[in-house]
């Protein structure tokens, strides 16, 4: 739309004007840069050095949870580094989806490679569900109940994505 | 405390693209429609509350330069922006203000220009920087997951959720400042494109650019301007917990923090059946498969029988409760007003002006919010 006209409202008929009507457009490229915390510096570097999935265990209710994280989310009670434990990286879908569509990724400010499966995965022993990617992008192969287990990359920088995804296990059925 | 109640609505025209306004241009039209109707002007103003997603256009500060639109000038303004709530938590900061005792009139106005930027992109950055935004699409991405599991537990089918969105649309069509006008059947939700499994084109929301805007006052000041009030009779609020993946935790099939609210909401405002005593509802369902776990979360049916509900007819404008005549989210959803557009189509049909789309004798009407990782804004209305 740039390059059109500039007119001027007044005594102009208003579906005349609506012609000339301007949108700017802006690209923009800002850096950001996020603190992990204590608990996800944890969880990253055991991810990284280990290929090891951190949760956090209450020392009150006793549940886990993924990621570890300063407060346990049911009761409330303020946790510590040494609540922190190694969890499964075998569990079961409970929800899933895949998105087969464009949008902007906004960690990248481009647009996200797509289909792509996705779902809330209950690791084995952990009370609450990681969301992460599914190897299986065709919805007609996945289903809720579906055993899956982490697929670690051999290359990993400290980010959810050191978990490329979670595949299949083949035989093992519902749980 | 004395009553509060709502004596001023102006809704925009909602559309895909609103190329003909700036932001402050359409925060101004909803004002203006709201103060003609309650025949009041900005100096009968006590107080302003906006709201916006303001990160959506990639923008700060939207409450300092919209300010030549909402009037704001030389007078308390507070911004709000709680995600697809916005629009109801300022709507129940208006009731708060009013209540305190602080102000008599306080003006809210809710508005997005989501054309502005990447919708989806937009909401995705709404999730944990470092968690969940990789996987995070959008609003389309969570809810379709949702939905999976609402299917799994109560073997609940396309076409379920299908029948949902062919009534919002027929309800919109009733509805002007509604941005789609769709005259689409069953088999045309089920045959448009499949966006994120089972969530299909035809079965989400738009986006849209919009605003809407209300006049909140105090008992006499109300009763002063109109004898055409819609009343609050109660409001509450549940917010869940930050991770997208805790939302599974115990929660079932029920939205939880929507469960808890309209109990609450119910108690506060006396009702022991909701299902008997609501005359009507404009609940905020973001999606067709969204609308059947939220209804199931309203304590007006059992789990898992919303699908029957809505196939037999009970939810629909001729039917004993009926949800969204405006044509809800599914038609209409410019973010930062969507919520305040259920609250002031709730409050039209109290006081009998939702033309077309009106139901009869509206005596109880409850309006609800939907935002973030899963939490909740109930507010019930009265004649």
């Amino acid at each position: 739309m740039v390059g059109a006209k500039v007119g001027v409202t007044s005594g102009r008929a208003k579906q005349e004007f609506n012609d000339e009507l301007l949108r700017i457009t802006m690209m923009v490229d800002i850096p950001y840069n996020f603190s992990a915390g204590t608990f996800g510096s944890i969880f990253f570097r055991e991810l990284k050095d280990s290929r090891r999935i951190m949760g956090i265990k209450c020392n009150k209710c006793g549940e886990i949870f993924v990621p570890p994280r300063v407060l346990c989310p049911e009761c409330l009670v303020e946790l510590s580094i040494d609540d922190c434990i190694e969890v499964s990286s075998e569990g079961t879908v409970e929800g899933f989806t895949v998105v087969n569509f464009p949008f902007i990724d906004p960690n990248t400010g481009k647009v996200r490679n797509y289909p792509y499966g996705t779902g809330n995965i209950k690791l084995d022993g952990v009370s609450n569900l990681l969301w992460h990617f599914l190897k299986e992008s065709d919805y007609s192969k996945i289903h809720n109940g579906m055993r899956v287990r982490a697929v670690f990359e051999d290359k990993r920088v400290g980010l959810p994505s050191d978990i490329r995804y979670f595949e299949t296990i083949e035989g093992e059925g519902e749980k | 405390m004395g009553r509060v109640g709502i004596v001023g609505i102006g809704q925009t025209q909602f559309r895909s693209k609103r190329e003909d306004v700036n932001s402050v241009e359409l925060v101004n039209e909803a004002v203006r429609a709201a103060l003609a109707d309650a025949q009041l002007t900005i100096k009968d103003i006590d107080a302003i509350i906006i709201g916006n997603m303001e990160h959506f256009e990639s923008i700060n500060y939207s409450e300092m330069w919209t300010i030549d639109g909402s009037g704001g000038y030389m007078k308390p303004v507070m911004k709000i922006t709680t995600g697809g709530t916005t629009g109801s938590t300022i709507a129940c900061a208006g009731f708060y203000q009013v209540s305190s005792g602080m102000f008599d009139r306080v003006l809210v106005i809710g508005w997005e220009h989501l054309s502005e930027s990447d919708t989806t992109g937009a909401i995705a950055s709404c999730s944990d920087p470092i968690w969940e935004r990789s996987v995070m699409a959008g609003a389309v991405g969570p809810l379709a997951i949702v939905a999976s599991e609402y299917m799994r537990i109560h073997g609940t089918t396309e076409e379920d959720a299908a029948r949902v969105a062919v009534q919002a649309h027929k309800n919109a069509l009733n509805n002007p400042y509604a941005h789609l006008h769709l005259d689409i059947t069953v088999d045309d939700v089920l045959n448009s494109a499949m966006l994120s499994y089972p969530m299909k084109l035809l079965d989400m929301c738009p986006t849209s650019d919009g605003a809407c805007a209300m006049v909140f006052a105090e008992d006499k000041s109300a009763r002063e301007i109109t004898d055409n009030v819609a009343w609050v009779k109660s409001v509450a609020t549940r917010h869940d917990t930050a991770f997208f993946g805790d939302g599974g935790l115990k929660h079932g099939d029920k939205l939880r923090s929507l469960y808890l609210a309209t109990e609450e909401a119910y108690t506060r405002a006396g009702i022991k059946n909701p299902f008997k005593e609501l005359d009507v509802i404009e609940m905020y369902e973001p999606s067709s498969w969204s609308a059947l776990t939220w209804v199931d979360s309203l304590h007006i049916c059992e789990p898992g029988e919303a699908p029957k509900l809505f196939e037999e007819g009970v939810l629909s404008m001729k039917g004993e409760l009926p949800l969204n005549p405006s044509g809800g989210v599914i038609s209409t959803n410019p973010i930062g007003a969507t919520g305040a557009v259920r609250v002031a189509e709730a409050a039209l049909q109290i006081r009998g002006m939702a033309d077309r789309r009106q139901v009869p004798d509206v005596e109880l009407a409850m309006a609800t919010g939907f935002g973030g990782s899963g939490w909740s804004d109930v507010m019930i209305l009265e004649r």
